[in-house]
């Protein structure tokens, strides 16, 4: 062979050996790719609660209560620039030109109280916002706030990039936002760090996972609603046996690609598509610090009881009643809307996603919201939800009073003016800059007994409180249209699908799956850390990471449930028994 | 040539097209699927119904593509991007091969940079540095920051430069004779010659630019300034049904992600597809023909 | 002689590849410091303070950090070979057939996964190999159990290259199309003109023409034995296969931009590189001891 071959070769051999070390060494190359289903995680909202996103109380007048104090809703005197990092749903559709920049909303707030938002910059909702988000906290590159995550928080206050918020929140914060916070116990202390206020956290509605089921498939083979987890694998296997959803049929679909088969402490609001519920059954909560028989903190996922939950779901996923793709399926809602599944696990308001879909495929779909499966003892549990989204404020920022203004307003300011410009429409988070959820708790149980009771007659419209519950009195205006006879069921076959297809989701969600979440008796367990220790600033991603893979391999079959117990002693040993200790110090 | 042709020998050949032929269609496959899915309608492609043939063959989410201001846009930056990143790159190559071609005896500091070279391929900061130095040089939302963000592309280099050290030391000895300085012998001999492997690295360049997505994801403050791949990628967000209002939950409903996806993937490849053979006559017959010769 | 005060022209056409790599690759290294600090993004890189090797000591207590090295040369390796075996064997079949046309044509089809990004073919490649996916199907009809291929440890390396081979083999392929078109024919025509057969032909006179180019290359992928391709693997993989399938550069970018534990993922990132450092250098030296080839 020619040497002079052997070199033209060699031209191309170089390439191929040396373009991966390329690909991996330019710059930003190095995490190119960069969250494409990592973390499916979304920012997590828990409540999903419409009413807690629309209370338009046009209260701005009653504000200077105290004589001393500033009122809160008072126009800035001087147009007030407030830039912010903003996680941006790239295919909402706004009126016109609007955008999330400049609606009607902001031109609003620009107009009523000279508040001018200015986007430092924006990303897609979900895991490019959050790594924008990682990336301005690491480079130190930060807008005048933003909406965090707990380790985002927990990394800004270590580094020292917040400001404290104590005395402007003192001074501007309206009554109704510190009555609110005062509602919540422990919230504010949650992200006070030696004395300092370092952010707004979200207060939390209640949410347990409820069992969604196909009720007329139910219905065709003569089954009962289930109580216990012996009857819902009775049903997921009669759903499988009886081919109700094709060939394809899947039992209970739950955890999604990058999703979590539980939600723990972190992130304990999203319910949405997971097990929990398998778990809670079993009166095991992975996931988050519980205590056990002797009063000792203890974390769930180390439990017997979690051994015991895994062992059973180990067993209906090689029976093929849970989703053989549990974890690796792109979309757990597709599966729902294609009418594939007849079992999920969700919040009320899972009625607000993809149940809508399913139905638009098959208007028969009557999808019901159960709360059950119950534990041995006749109990229906859940962890109880805490908080995961925060503003924070940059210790740069030159108006950090305009901040708290914005959160106040954003639920209590709103005017006459406001409900002719947004026409009764909706704001979201794509309209409302820095959207926080804020409410008393019982947003939800008014809304639903009292529609309830305004079907049956024993209310009437006026009795509505409109100032505090503004969302019900709406959807009151709307519910007759929507609902009908007889008032006590909630198949979809009494509801009108048609009659005001603006309306439909809201009632739908509110009449079906919060009437079953009002009316049950959850026994709700709450994890005594909310909040991340020191120790766990180091090894908690690590461990966590052990925990999930141990457990999906478990139930999928692919190690023996005696994996259980070594994962336990790895735990312990790599930093758990250490943040145990710190944990029972908070308790 | 061949004239005697036995049946062991026609057994062997007929087997060996038809197992090519195999190889062929498997590699058309995943590009005939997505065209397939994009042409589906939601519910078939959801339920898996779609496989080599359209289900409720719909133009629906191609419709709906020809409606978005924003993937023109995006289209747009990335082309741009490519022709810039293309042009940069083809002449800073040219321009540090020739040198780098030379043995250090000709031209001393030539290992030097070579090494530094090769670090700066093997090592980096990570991406907080590059972020704050791109920052500090006004490359944010900036199509500048995409074309010249990667960084020297390094193995480039290597590759022309390895080319020209394997021409003909006549040629350049030659031109020198006849009196020629580093520039005219670099863009006169030089140059023309080394068409076949420039071909391969402009291929390089252009498919690096269409295809990398992240740094835009950094560099870029709004979607508007996002190039293809970039805004491709975003569409398909975790929707947040908390924050969903009734219209979005219809037109969600409307097209599934899955067609739609499919179909902005299959466009997005489209430019590809369509100038790689082109191409490929340039730069698989130059390699050829520079390998035998000599 | 002549080319006596070339140098300053030499020095000025490197001059804008020079301003280039400083300004983005070589300015941004003062992040390798991360490594070996307690890093505060409030104070910045430069100011945080100094911990010495405690990120290096940490890698090494995490049973991870064996696990992410074991799998990236795993893989690596794996891709390696098959990367050199299998393009092989194509151009050697596609060498057999004499008609132009129908070599042009498979030429060209086959060069087509190299032009896709890792993110499209891993959403092609996720549908096709999903439960109820093409491939489960044909297994099932076949009277086979379906398998959940991306989420099984065990097969998850052997996707990850076969996928690799798919998009890359027909683009690997085009160096042996060359090695074999230059090939003097008249070699050809003597063995057949001597009787040899088309096995003989094959083993006597191709296989030995392109044997050197096989080896030299194999020396010259050395280099990529801690590459084991993160942007296919980011897009393809999941807690389920961690075990097999989690790869240096994946670590890092978790570690880094999810968990933010940058002084952790910057020291794994940096041994990635000083062992590639390493190995580029011996294949350098391997390649022009044996081959007196120069890489670079």
């Amino acid at each position: 062979m020619k040497k002079s071959l052997l070199s033209a070769m060699a031209v191309m051999l170089v390439t191929a050996s040396l373009s991966a070390c390329g690909s991996s060494n330019d710059g930003g190359n190095n995490t190119s790719n960069a969250g494409n289903n990592a973390q499916g995680s979304n920012q997590t909202d828990n409540s999903g609660n419409a009413a807690a996103t629309n209370t338009a109380s046009g209260n701005s007048s009653n504000a200077a209560a105290t004589e001393e104090a500033v009122d809160p809703f008072a126009k800035f005197a001087e147009p007030v620039e407030v830039s912010i990092g903003r996680a941006i749903d790239p295919n909402y559709k706004f009126d016109g030109t609007d955008t999330a920049e400049d609606n009607v909303y902001t031109r609003w707030l620009k107009d009523k109280f000279n508040i001018e938002i200015k986007h430092a910059w924006e990303a897609a909702q979900g895991t490019d916002y959050q790594q924008k988000v990682s990336l301005a906290i690491s480079s130190n590159d930060l807008p005048d706030a933003m909406v965090v995550n707990e380790t985002q928080l927990r990394q800004m206050v270590k580094a020292g990039q917040l400001a404290d918020l104590k005395d402007v929140y003192d001074k501007y914060a309206s009554p109704e936002l510190k009555a609110t916070y005062d509602s919540n116990p422990g919230l504010l202390d949650s992200v006070t760090f030696d004395g300092k206020l370092y952010a707004l956290p979200e207060t939390t509605l209640p949410s347990a996972p409820l069992t969604w089921i196909r009720k007329d498939w139910l219905d065709k083979l003569g089954l009962q609603p289930p109580k216990s987890l012996a009857d819902l694998e009775n049903i997921a296997k009669a759903f499988i046996d009886n081919k109700m959803g094709g060939d394809k049929t899947i039992g209970i679909v739950g955890t999604q690609q990058g999703g979590t088969l539980y939600s723990t402490f972190l992130s304990s609001t999203d319910h949405w598509y997971n097990f929990s519920p398998l778990f809670f059954a079993n009166d095991a909560y992975p996931g988050i610090w519980t205590k056990d028989k002797d009063g000792n903190t203890v974390y769930g996922s180390t439990t017997e009881e979690t051994k015991k939950a895994l062992e059973m779901m180990r067993d209906w996923y090689a029976k093929g009643i849970l989703d053989k793709e549990m974890g690796v399926r792109k979309s757990t809602a597709e599966v729902v809307a294609s009418g594939q599944a007849g079992i999920f696990f969700g919040p009320w308001w899972s009625a607000y996603n993809n149940i809508p879909d399913n139905i638009k495929n098959d208007p028969k779909a009557n999808w019901r919201a159960y709360a059950a499966p119950l534990d041995a003892a006749g109990k229906f549990n859940s962890n109880q939800a805490t908080g995961s989204s925060y503003i924070v404020v940059s210790k740069e920022a030159k108006h950090p009073e305009a901040i708290i203004k914005m959160t106040s307003i954003h639920k209590w300011g709103k005017d006459e003016e406001f409900n002719k410009l947004t026409a009764g429409k909706q704001m979201t988070s794509q309209e409302v800059p820095l959207f926080l959820i804020l409410g008393a708790g019982d947003q939800l149980e008014y809304a639903v007994n009292s529609l309830r009771k305004y079907l049956k007659g024993e209310m009437k419209i006026e009795d509505f409180d409109q100032a505090n519950y503004g969302w019900a009195y709406e959807m009151a205006k709307h519910v007759k249209a929507i609902k009908k006879e007889p008032f006590d069921s909630y198949d979809i076959g009494t509801f009108d699908q048609q009659a005001d297809t603006g309306f439909f989701t809201h009632i739908y969600a509110h009449l079906n799956g919060g009437s079953t979440f009002v009316d049950a008796d959850v026994n709700w367990v709450r994890s005594i850390a909310t909040a991340q220790t020191k120790t766990m600033e180091s090894r908690w991603s690590n461990l966590k990471k052990l925990e999930d893979e141990t457990f999906l391999k478990i139930i999928m079959g692919s190690e023996d449930i005696s994996a259980f117990d070594t994962f336990v002693k790895k735990w312990k040993d790599q930093g758990g028994d250490k943040i145990t200790e710190e944990v029972n110090e908070l308790k | 040539m061949v004239t005697e042709r036995s049946a062991v020998s026609k057994w062997f050949n007929g087997l060996n097209i038809v197992l090519l032929l195999v190889i062929m269609f498997m590699c058309l496959l995943p590009v005939w699927y997505t065209l397939s899915i994009s042409l589906s309608d939601k519910a078939a492609a959801s339920a898996g119904m779609v496989f080599l043939w359209p289900k409720g063959f719909t133009f629906g989410s191609y419709e709906t593509i020809i409606h978005d201001g924003q993937f023109f846009r995006s289209f747009f930056i990335s082309v741009q991007r490519v022709i810039y990143g293309a042009a940069i790159s083809f002449f800073v190559i040219l321009l540090m091969a020739y040198p780098l071609s030379k043995n250090g005896s000709d031209f001393r500091g030539r290992n030097v940079i070579m090494w530094i070279l090769v670090f700066a391929m093997l090592f980096n900061g990570g991406l907080v540095p590059w972020y704050l130095t791109m920052k500090s040089l006004g490359m944010i939302n900036s199509i500048w920051g995409l074309v010249l963000g990667g960084g020297l592309p390094v193995f480039n280099v290597i590759l022309v430069m390895n080319y020209f050290r394997n021409m003909p030391k006549e040629l350049e000895e030659s031109a020198l004779m006849d009196g020629a300085g580093p520039w005219r012998i670099l863009f006169n001999i030089f140059l023309p010659l080394a068409m076949p492997v420039l071909a391969t690295v402009l291929v390089f360049t252009i498919v690096y630019h269409w295809n990398e997505f992240f740094q835009a994801l950094v560099l870029m403050n709004k979607s508007v300034h996002y190039p293809l791949q970039s805004y491709i990628r975003q569409v398909a967000v975790v929707i947040d049904p908390t924050k969903m209002d009734e219209e979005s939950v219809k037109r969600a409903s409307e097209l599934s992600n899955q067609t739609l996806n499919a179909a902005k993937i299959f466009i997005s490849m489209l430019p590809l597809l369509v100038i790689y053979p082109f191409l490929q006559k340039y730069f698989v017959k130059g390699i050829t023909l520079g390998s035998v010769k000599g | 002689m002549r080319t006596k005060g070339f140098a300053k022209h030499y020095y000025l056409m490197l001059l804008p590849g020079l301003i280039w790599l400083f300004i983005y690759n070589l300015f941004p290294m003062y992040g390798i410091l991360t490594a070996f600090k307690d890093f505060n993004p409030g104070i910045g890189i430069l100011k945080s303070p100094w911990i010495g090797l405690e990120n290096f000591q940490y890698m090494f207590e995490l049973d991870d950090s064996k696990l992410i090295f074991r799998n990236t040369i795993f893989i690596a390796l794996a891709k390696m070979i098959a990367n050199l075996i299998v393009p092989l064997i194509f151009a050697l079949m596609l060498n057999e057939v004499k008609n132009r046309l129908f070599t042009r044509t498979v030429q060209t089809i086959v060069y087509l996964p190299h032009f896709l990004s890792w993110v499209i073919v891993a959403g092609m490649m996720l549908d096709i190999f999903s439960y109820n996916g093409p491939v489960n199907q044909i297994l099932s009809s076949l009277g086979l159990g379906k398998s959940l291929f991306f989420a099984d440890a065990h097969s998850f390396p052997a996707l990850i290259v076969g996928s690799d081979v798919w998009k890359e083999f027909g683009f690997n392929a085009i160096i042996f199309f060359a090695a074999l078109t230059s090939i003097n024919p008249e070699m050809y025509e003597a063995a057949a003109i001597d009787g040899a057969s088309q096995w003989k032909r094959l083993t006597r006179i191709t296989l030995p023409s392109i044997l050197p180019v096989a080896v030299l290359l194999a020396t010259l992928s050395m280099g990529n034995i801690l590459n084991a391709g993160f942007d296919q693997i980011f897009n393809l993989y999941n807690p389920t296969v961690y075990s097999t399938g989690d790869i240096i550069d994946t670590w890092v970018y978790r570690a880094g931009l999810i968990d933010m534990q940058y002084g952790l993922a910057t020291a794994v990132g940096l041994l990635k590189s000083v062992v590639g450092l390493f190995l580029i250098s011996l294949s350098y030296g391997l390649a022009y001891r044996f081959a007196n080839y120069r890489i670079f």
